[in-house]
């Protein structure tokens, strides 16, 4: 089986990103587009270069608009030595909408019960039932995707026999990872990730209000504060639709 | 309305279609209205900020060459509020309209929030309200506002540290 990039580590460790003044660093950089969903369309993927979460390699596409990009990113960077750069082929935002886009048809009766974003090639890898893999119909399946959406899969065809269990339905998976070097990594972050929380949790002052209401106090979170704004709704006053139409109507 | 259904209308009304407008305005107008008072605080400016964007919309439309008709709206609507601003000379948060309160927590909640925004710079309320409020991520807000993408997003950073702490204490 090709092997599929782990993201996930990545994606546990901008959980905890704290609003920065600027990116420091390729990790920064990587919270900010990940937590943002704001990766440009021409970066095809990103990945740790030395297993660390510092230093990450970027594949931009290979284009006027990517190498373009590649000054905007170190720009964007205060450690430069931090980013080391590869061309890949396909959008990463591109890959991520393709894969959302093949949902319908997972199921048993496609076959196709795995699909995920490999960063390092930028393509998506499918996986089928052992039974379906080479049958007439996947094959079908396959042509009408490329159809659709570019010659952007890569079907694992070795190493893998995927079945298929009534209660556990087919899943898209984004991030597969086996080496125990990372689950040794995931478990020290997951560690990390309690104390942060444990931390978070404690540095609010509770007080009950004399009503039994439990009041939370302190400074609010990011999070809070971003919900608190979103819910925020401005009226719209009611007379303006009348004005705006009045005034254009008067114009012509 | 999403962005492809957005930019149909655009392009029908380009061609016109009179009655594609009305859908443009129904899907555009509290997006152009709420970012107007957000930049200018003031109801009464920001209602001529919506109206004048409609019209200039209703007269002469972005041409086919323009990518994103929303981000265009919305940077037409960002450079009339600050042509109000800087002509009224309205930074003054003291004159600022807020929601009208009733006696609910929701509403004194309302204002808490709406007073700490009224205190940002008018670049960071207006950054803090296309990304919140209108889901617009900081590559889309950067095209709007001219800022670069970080800019933008150390800006946004900023802004939500300074609501964190106007809100300390507060009813969140």
């Amino acid at each position: 089986m090709k092997k599929i990039i782990v993201v996930l580590l990545m994606m546990m460790l901008s959980i905890t990103a704290l609003a920065q003044e600027q990116f420091e660093n390729a990790g920064e950089l990587f919270q900010y587009w990940e937590g943002n969903d704001a990766y440009p369309d021409y970066v095809c993927g990103m990945w740790s270069t030395d297993g660390g979460y510092f230093n990450l390699t970027i594949s931009v596409q290979n284009t006027e608009e990517g190498n373009r990009g590649k000054e905007e990113i170190l720009a964007l960077v205060e450690d430069d030595n931090s980013i080391t750069f590869v061309y890949g082929e396909n959008s990463y935002n591109y890959l991520k909408f393709v894969q959302n886009e093949l949902i319908p048809y997972f199921g048993k009766e496609s076959g196709l019960i795995m699909s995920g974003i490999d960063v390092m090639t930028s393509r998506i890898n499918v996986g089928f039932l052992e039974e379906k893999m080479y049958a007439p119909e996947t094959v079908a399946l396959m042509e009408e995707l490329r159809g659709k959406y570019g010659d952007v899969f890569t079907v694992e065809t070795s190493g893998l026999v995927y079945t298929y269990t009534e209660d556990i339905p087919p899943v898209s998976v984004d991030f597969i990872e086996k080496s125990a070097k990372d689950y040794t990594a995931f478990a020290v972050i997951g560690g990390l990730l309690l104390l942060l929380g444990a931390a978070a949790v404690f540095r609010k002052k509770v007080m009950v209000a004399n009503t039994g209401e439990t009041l939370t106090r302190g400074t609010p979170s990011k999070k809070e504060v971003e919900e608190a704004v979103k819910n925020t709704k401005i009226d719209y006053p009611s007379n303006l639709d009348t004005k705006i139409k009045e005034k254009i109507d008067g114009d012509n | 309305m999403n962005k492809k259904e957005l930019s149909l209308y655009f392009s029908k009304f380009r061609d016109g279609d009179k009655s594609a407008f009305e859908s443009i305005y129904n899907d555009m107008k509290i997006p152009i209205y709420t970012v107007a008072l957000r930049i200018v605080q003031s109801r009464e400016t920001a209602e001529d900020v919506t109206q004048e964007v409609f019209v200039k919309l209703f007269s002469s439309p972005p041409d086919s060459s323009v990518r994103d008709s929303r981000a265009w709206m919305f940077r037409m609507a960002r450079n009339l509020s600050i042509d109000a601003l800087r002509k009224k000379q309205c930074s003054d948060i003291d004159g600022m309209e807020i929601p009208t309160a009733d006696s609910t927590c929701e509403a004194v909640l309302k204002m808490d929030i709406e007073r700490a925004i009224a205190m940002l710079p008018p670049v960071e309320r207006e950054i803090v309200t296309l990304h919140l409020n209108f889901d617009m991520n900081f590559s889309e807000i950067a095209k709007i506002t001219g800022l670069s993408m970080s800019a933008s997003y150390r800006k946004y950073s900023k802004a939500v540290k300074a609501l964190r702490k106007m809100l300390d204490g507060g009813a969140l």
